[in-house]
């Protein structure tokens, strides 16, 4: 009975936005941007409630098959869905996202001339995420995985007239494109050694690999992770990516397809090897702390949410790192909200600006736009982690896991902690206080956005008001999230400390980075310089992997190409002349010779069959 | 009859034909040495007639005859011809199928 | 006997052979070719071919050689050609002759020396020639009405152009 309703409920819940997707993409130049914006949200809003009413029914999980592709070998391939606690978390954030932010996206999108096909990639993209999430495999999630990665490319790329958009756009497929490789190569592995691929049996098996194999697996994974989720070197993509239109900043790369690499993680938490988790906090330490102090530079209101978004995924990659599974994803639930929260609220502000984007040029805004300053004040404060919001309950669980883990991690990320409450009320500052810095002739009159923009962020600071409670360490009964969680993925056992001194340096932490952000956005807003560039980081990786590429082209093309293949091709003809030019020299026209060669010729003739006979 | 005498006959006569046409210039002496190289076929064939007794070979011998006076015919009309456009008959300067 | 005149016969027809092919004037070349014929009429004489040794010398030495004569004279094409052997020649006329012997001493491999002769008569010939092989002999007329006409034409239309 359940498996049945499941089985429907899952055909929709994929089905909705895809169709929606392709009907949009039908009547795109028939439809306004209103109507292609209604029917988007509603399907993508149906499938959000399609996918809590999974939650409700289903709350122990279930797994739908739903096509049979093919039989490798011994191994089974095929398409299923398996929904159980972590997929289902995933599939109800992304759809309860993607709603707010569509619906965000009608006011903000209103008057661009091709703003229906912007619903349909978005519902596109949506179908491709939950395919990700629900997946009951690494080869499902692989595909999935490509087809976010598709959608995030066009979505980049939206406004393609303008040339460093296709710039952005290609960068962010091609550095994704990297760690699609790695995925590739551990999904190669199982398969190579006819081994099943579906995540329980995949976890099950992989211990029983050989020590390299399981090392193999596991660096692809970490790869792909440092791909999508702007980790690691693999990082220059996503400040770029903001060249897209906010709504897809706020969905793309804040709260959905950057967590598709925490979601990761978690799946194959079982397969990574002892000394591949230290590099997974590794990384995402240096990145968490590489991001945080970029963001304290950055001029651009989105440049600024970028690398903080970059910094926040390195938190959650560490936790990850450190076996704190389910702090990681209680983590990535509030700051999908908040992120997203504070991606529309820039957005909010750049369409109230007339599409100003440079904080130089903001200021003194709360006045003009009240609804989208509190909103957005909710999500700096929900962001900094101060209590009773929810930022406060997912970083404190954070801070918590570093502490069992070891002490100079639990520094650094108070560290990383400090840099984002700095750079958050630096850029909260630069933004809505102080004096105004815009002039009213080339923005206009600064002014509140629609009801459809305003709406969303009011949802989404309520959101990250209550979600804490989720799971917060109350007294009474254990963490919500957690228990639900614990059948799929275990935590990291640690020690508790007291909930109110983890209370008191969270509220200690955000005032000393409130304070110093503060200074920084009235005494030295241009500090830290170079930051604009990255000191160079993005130019340095180039060196290192697009410009060897390059010259490996051009030394192909002009050695290989035109030099060996070409050459040898002309070589030929000039060798078949040149023989036909030797050759020429018989033809002396003179009778006498013609008749020697012939005569010689019947002799060899006559001779031959004279020897033969 | 002797054999081997006819036989080496015929083939000195057929070189001394062969050699006045690859050596002469003058293609008079050519076609008269393509004649030599004819009676010297002729003369094979006569002996090898009384060989098996036969005269068919000699009725042979008769028709070859005939198409050697055709053809010599023929071949000083293309003489004449050349003549006419060239001046000459010296093979010399007929170089047209050069290249 | 008859070895001793086909002895003579040979150094009749080899010597004039050699005189045509190295005489420098083409008359030279032409009577020596007809010296040659009578030679190759006798040897069929000897081998009793009587018929056929009159009918070459007619055709050959008659016909032939006399038309020869003709286009020189008409064409004026008596001029002497220069002394200077082609380099070529000694080298090819061994070459030729040795291969030609080479295959003589080959065919010869076997086979018996000396045959007799009997003389055919012209009748026999006649027989032979007007039963079994009249359709070549017919056709033989065609191929002469071709020469000739073949002839005519070309050489006739190099005169129309003249005039």
């Amino acid at each position: 009975m359940a498996q049945g309703i499941a089985q429907w409920i899952t055909w929709a819940m994929l089905g909705l936005p895809l169709g929606a997707s392709l009907l949009i993409r039908w009547f795109q130049t028939r439809w306004s941007v209103r109507q292609a914006g209604w029917v988007a949200a509603g399907a993508i809003g149906s499938s959000a409630v399609l996918a809590m009413a999974l939650v409700v029914l289903v709350p122990q999980g279930v797994g739908v098959p739903l096509w049979h592709w093919m039989t490798l070998g011994e191994v089974s391939l095929s398409w299923a869905v398996q929904w159980d606690a972590l997929s289902l978390m995933m599939a109800v954030m992304v759809t309860v996202i993607a709603t707010l932010i569509t619906v965000y996206a009608m006011g903000y999108m209103a008057h661009d001339i091709r703003g229906a096909s912007f619903f349909a990639l978005v519902s596109f993209f949506v179908f491709w995420m939950l395919a990700l999430v629900s997946a009951d495999s690494l080869l499902g999630l692989f595909f999935g995985w490509e087809g976010v990665g598709l959608c995030s490319f066009l979505l980049i790329g939206f406004w393609h007239h303008h040339p460093p958009n296709r710039w952005a756009a290609i960068q962010a497929f091609v550095v994704n494109r990297v760690g699609d490789l790695g995925l590739w190569v551990a999904l190669l592995v199982p398969l190579a050694i006819q081994q099943p691929v579906g995540w329980a049996a995949l976890s099950a098996q992989v211990a029983s690999y050989p020590s390299l194999l399981q090392w193999i697996v596991g660096m692809g994974i970490i790869l792909a992770v440092c791909g999508k989720s702007a980790q690691g070197p693999l990082y220059v993509w996503l400040p770029n990516a903001m060249a897209g239109p906010t709504p897809v900043s706020a969905l793309i790369h804040a709260a959905t397809m950057v967590t598709a690499g925490v979601y990761l993680l978690a799946r194959t938490h079982m397969m990574m090897p002892p000394g591949l988790q230290g590099v997974v906090m590794g990384v995402g330490l240096g990145t968490a702390l590489l991001g945080g102090v970029l963001a304290l530079g950055q001029e651009d209101i989105k440049r600024v949410l970028a690398f903080s978004t970059m910094s926040q995924l390195g938190l959650m990659v560490m936790a990850c790192g450190i076996g704190a599974y389910h702090a990681a994803l209680f983590h990535m639930l509030t700051h999908a909200c908040f992120k997203a929260l504070l991606f529309l609220g820039a957005g909010s502000v750049i369409h109230g600006l007339n599409g100003e984007q440079s904080l130089a040029r903001m200021g003194g805004l709360r006045h003009r736009m009240p609804i989208t300053w509190v909103t957005v004040s909710v999500g700096v404060l929900a962001m900094m982690g101060v209590p009773p919001l929810s930022g406060f309950f997912s970083k404190d669980a954070i801070l918590m896991a570093a502490w069992s883990h070891s002490m100079p991690v639990f520094g650094l990320v108070v560290g990383v902690s400090l840099l984002t409450a700095c750079y958050m009320v630096r850029w909260w500052w630069l933004t809505f206080m102080g004096p105004s810095r815009y002039d009213d002739v080339s923005h206009g009159t600064p002014h509140e956005s629609p009801w459809v923009m305003t709406v969303p962020l009011m949802v989404l600071a309520g959101l990250s008001v209550v979600l804490g409670i989720l799971n917060a360490p109350l007294p009474s009964h254990a963490p919500l999230l957690s228990s639900w969680l614990s059948p799929v993925i275990s935590e990291l056992a640690g020690h508790h400390v007291s909930v109110w001194l983890m209370a008191l340096l969270g509220v200690g932490i955000a005032t000393l980075g409130s304070g110093m952000g503060w200074l920084m956005a009235t005494r030295a807003p241009a500090m830290l310089p170079g930051a604009g560039q990255q000191w160079g980081i993005p130019w340095i990786l180039a060196c290192l992997s697009a410009h060897p590429l390059r010259w490996a082209g051009v030394l192909a093309d002009r050695w290989v190409d035109r030099g060996l293949i070409q050459n040898s091709l002309t070589g030929v003809s000039w060798g078949i002349q040149w023989v036909g030019h030797r050759l020429r020299g018989l033809q002396t026209g003179r009778l006498a010779g013609y008749l020697v060669g012939w005569v010689l010729v019947l002799m060899a003739l006559l001779g031959s069959m004279v020897m033969a006979w | 009859m002797n054999v081997a005498g006819v036989l080496v006959l015929a083939a000195v006569l057929a070189s001394i034909g062969m050699t006045g046409v690859l050596v002469r210039r003058n293609l008079l002496v050519m076609i008269m040495g393509v004649e030599l190289i004819l009676t010297a076929a002729n003369l094979l064939m006569v002996a090898a007639g009384v060989m098996h007794g036969q005269l068919d070979m000699q009725l042979l011998v008769f028709f070859v005859m005939m198409v050697a006076a055709a053809e010599a015919a023929v071949g000083l009309g293309l003489l004449v011809l050349l003549f006419r456009f060239r001046d000459t008959i010296s093979t010399k300067g007929l170089t047209w199928l050069k290249g | 006997m008859t070895d001793l005149l086909f002895l003579a016969f040979t150094f009749f027809i080899a010597s004039s052979a050699m005189a045509v092919v190295m005489a420098r004037n083409p008359i030279y070349s032409v009577l020596n070719m007809v010296v040659c014929f009578l030679g190759v009429g006798g040897l069929y004489l000897l081998w009793g071919a009587p018929f056929l040794a009159i009918v070459h010398v007619i055709v050959y030495g008659g016909a032939i050689m006399v038309l020869f004569l003709f286009v020189i004279l008409m064409m004026n094409l008596n001029e002497v050609s220069p002394s200077k052997w082609s380099k070529w020649a000694p080298l090819v006329s061994i070459a030729t002759g040795a291969f030609s012997t080479a295959g003589v001493a080959l065919a010869l491999h076997g086979w018996p020396t000396h045959y007799a002769v009997s003389v055919v008569s012209t009748k026999a010939l006649g027989w032979r020639l007007f039963r079994a092989y009249s359709g070549p002999f017919e056709l033989s007329a065609i191929l002469f009405l071709a020469a000739v006409i073949g002839v005519v034409t070309m050489t006739r239309s190099a005169e129309k152009e003249q005039s």
